[in-house]
């Protein structure tokens, strides 16, 4: 009695500090972490995309970003002169491109490239993994990591599984590998310059996303501003304001 | 001093004001091989053309949420070497001449002002290009814009001029437009809407389109219903009713599939009266008789001929696209119409050889098509004639890196004949591309083929063509 007493006593004495050794958060707890950073609910960014080409030069995309709640995101292209005027949009499982040539609006898929480089639009359009896949922890071999096997719950993804490095601290993502219907790694991603864009926000500024399958290209998304709190009516995010 | 207030406040707005400015400068170099002794005349078909264009395009914000835009092309054209036959049948070169259709031009692509006048309330007025439906390389429910081209559907940027009042929600639209038709106009600008001018009064009417149209984001598709009431606009029809209906959804991942139609009742085709074109004699007896060799029949048919495209379209994994699209229109000639048109453009290019003008030939001129599109030059002109029609695009991107392959084929599904037309494009800087392109029409089997009365030589639809074939060199400098 005496020892199951003191047994007791310790357990109640060590209660403040246990939590941070034994609960381990869930797959879903990382992947909704992960989320909060890599795609917080409303935000309006500055970003470039520069590709990087087999014959080592690189072609360089100037945009405006805007997302509200999970599924919706506008962007707005401003260099090269080539491509101004160009939009995208996400609306849930929908995605547009407006041409300005074509004076109109043209569905677009998840998988397809973004702009030729080495993302493709689920990749910047749609950042919500939580949404489209599960996830399981696997042995990691870099230190201080969770490492999350992602698969995909629709066939609506971007990718068929995802291999995805997340820091225990503060799950901001060290790295990914991106996997196709075959098994084949098709991209593979290493973030970067994390920065506290705005107050009490920090995340990657930089994503290298490298192509698997023609080594020498690669492409780096780099954001040079982020505003939280911004106004997102969801009138931005209709078929119809496209051009406006 | 109201003056000076009125000056004060318009440059204060100045100050507050920052224009986008962007646009190109292009130069199309083509060769075109000139069909001739065709059915259709080629003697105002330059074999070498040199156009320059300037493009530009000014978006300027203003108060909160409105701006202006204009979208203006500068063309002019350089034209010379023509082919034509001798009183004896021989081709030989003509003097070099003027053709209307290489005069300079100014394209008023799109010029309007829009505002949001409530977060869902969108107020447009101006000359703009407005497309509802999904087809790639055709829109059936377009009535209002310049036609495309298939072959390169980025290039007709030139729209119409309307006032339009569009609701918006998250998944919904609502759109209501009027566009007065461009009457009278010179090099491109127009100075005559709606009603004949008194010194050339075609007729009284009021020529304009009305237009409806629902929006709706259904199961991930989009989906459009629209309505139309025109009297004269674009063409022959009086107080007319037309509607449409689009569709374009994503299936199975990656492939997105498209469905565009028009109904109708009755058709604005041209028919050649087949009692005028039987035989010479024929063709005397209707001259003397003032029975029109050209009608529109079915002008005030009440038969719905409904005009529908259904397409896909697919990004594969090396991102080369590929576009599938066919075209049916209930209106489209069947083989004897054709037969009687391939006649009458026979019996015409008689008639002009013995120095008779056209012109005095009853209804003739409604073989001489639609009203001319009121936009950019376009490298090839689509007016589908026969019923089925197939369009097949492909395009495969980043051929050691900046090089781009596509090929774009139109199929008359009928007679077999068609159009081929293969492209490469260097985007060499960000800033500049070069592309090589072939247009070479080719005619189907002569056991699907009309026959001209006069030479019993096969003639498909694309073999009607005044040229044999085109070759262009393009060049373009964004800025």
């Amino acid at each position: 009695m005496e020892r199951r007493f003191l047994v007791a006593a310790v357990v109640a004495a060590l209660a403040p500090v246990l939590p941070a050794a034994a609960a381990e958060p869930t797959p879903e707890q990382i992947l909704a972490k992960y989320d909060a950073v890599m795609g917080p609910r409303t935000f309006e960014a500055h970003s470039s995309m520069t590709a990087h080409r087999e014959d080592g030069s690189e072609r360089t995309y100037v945009m405006r970003l805007l997302k509200s709640e999970n599924d919706k995101f506008r962007v707005w292209f401003d260099e090269p002169a080539a491509v101004k005027g160009q939009e995208m949009l996400r609306s849930g499982e929908n995605m547009w491109v407006y041409l300005p040539n074509l004076k109109r609006a043209t569905r677009v898929a998840n998988r397809d490239s973004f702009q030729g480089g080495d993302f493709n639009n689920a990749d910047v359009l749609r950042v919500n993994y939580s949404a489209d896949y599960t996830g399981k922890l696997a042995p990691t071999d870099v230190p201080d990591t969770y490492l999350l096997d992602l698969k995909a719950k629709t066939t609506n993804t971007a990718y068929d599984s995802i291999k995805l490095w997340v820091k225990k601290a503060d799950f901001q993502p060290v790295k990914g590998q991106y996997f196709g219907s075959s098994g084949q790694m098709i991209r593979s991603a290493e973030f970067s310059d994390y920065r506290e864009l705005d107050k009490g926000y920090v995340r990657p500024a930089k994503v290298l996303m490298k192509n698997e399958l023609v080594k020498a290209r690669y492409s780096t998304m780099d954001l040079s501003e982020l505003k939280l709190a911004v106004d997102a009516p969801p009138q931005r995010f209709t078929q119809a304001d496209l051009g406006r | 001093m109201r003056r000076f207030a009125a000056l004060g406040l318009c440059l204060a707005a100045t100050g507050a004001l920052s224009g986008e400015v962007n646009g190109y400068a292009d130069s199309r170099s083509a060769f075109t091989r000139a069909r001739v002794g065709g059915l259709l005349p080629a003697d105002d078909v330059a074999e070498a053309t040199e156009l320059v264009e300037a493009n530009v395009q000014v978006k300027q914000r203003f108060l909160t949420r409105a701006f202006a835009y204009g979208d203006v092309s500068l063309l002019t054209q350089i034209a010379g070497t023509y082919r034509g036959l001798d009183a004896d049948g021989n081709e030989v070169a003509l003097a070099n001449h003027d053709v209307a259709a290489y005069h300079p031009l100014v394209s008023l692509n799109e010029l309007y002002l829009s505002g949001e006048a409530r977060s869902w309330l969108n107020l447009v007025a101006g000359k703009k290009r407005v497309t509802w439906g999904p087809g790639f390389a055709y829109n059936p429910t377009d009535l209002l814009n310049p036609a495309k081209d298939p072959t390169d559907p980025n290039f007709q940027r030139a729209g119409a001029y309307m006032a339009r009042v569009e609701l918006t929600s998250e998944t919904l639209a609502l759109t209501l437009l009027g566009s007065p038709a461009v009457l009278e106009q010179t090099s491109g600008v127009p100075y005559q809407f709606v009603t004949y001018p008194a010194w050339d009064k075609k007729d009284d009417q009021a020529h304009y389109q009305l237009a409806a149209r629902a929006y709706a984001l259904v199961a991930n598709a989009d989906v459009n219903l629209m309505a139309f009431y025109g009297n004269r606009y674009r063409d022959a029809f009086e107080k007319k009713f037309r509607f449409g209906a689009t569709f374009s959804r994503y299936f199975f991942t990656d492939y997105e599939v498209h469905f565009e139609g028009l109904f109708q009742s009755g058709s604005t085709r041209a028919a050649v009266t087949h009692a005028c074109v039987e035989d010479a004699r024929a063709a005397l007896a209707c001259g003397f008789a003032g029975t029109p060799f050209v009608s529109q029949p079915l002008l005030d048919d009440a038969t719905i001929l409904p005009r529908v495209l259904v397409g896909a379209r697919t990004q594969f994994s090396d991102e080369a696209m590929l576009s599938v699209e066919y075209l049916y229109q209930a209106d489209g000639y069947t083989a004897a119409q054709f037969q009687d048109l391939v006649s009458a453009f026979d019996g015409l290019s008689q008639v002009a050889a013995l120095g008779v003008p056209v012109s005095r030939i009853p209804g003739a001129s409604l073989l001489a098509g639609g009203p001319s599109a009121d936009g950019v030059p376009q490298k090839f002109s689509f007016e589908p004639s026969r019923r089925h029609y197939l369009f097949a695009s492909y395009q495969k991107p980043k051929i050691r890196d900046d090089f781009t392959v596509g090929l774009v084929w139109v199929e008359n599904l009928e007679d077999l004949s068609g159009l081929v037309t293969p492209s490469v494009t260097w985007a060499a800087e960000e800033w500049l591309s070069l592309s090589l392109s072939a247009f070479v029409p080719f005619a189907g089997p002569k056991s699907l083929a009309a026959t001209a009365p006069s030479t019993g030589k096969a003639v498909s639809e694309y073999s009607m063509l005044p040229m044999a074939y085109r070759g262009l060199f393009e060049v373009r400098v964004f800025y």
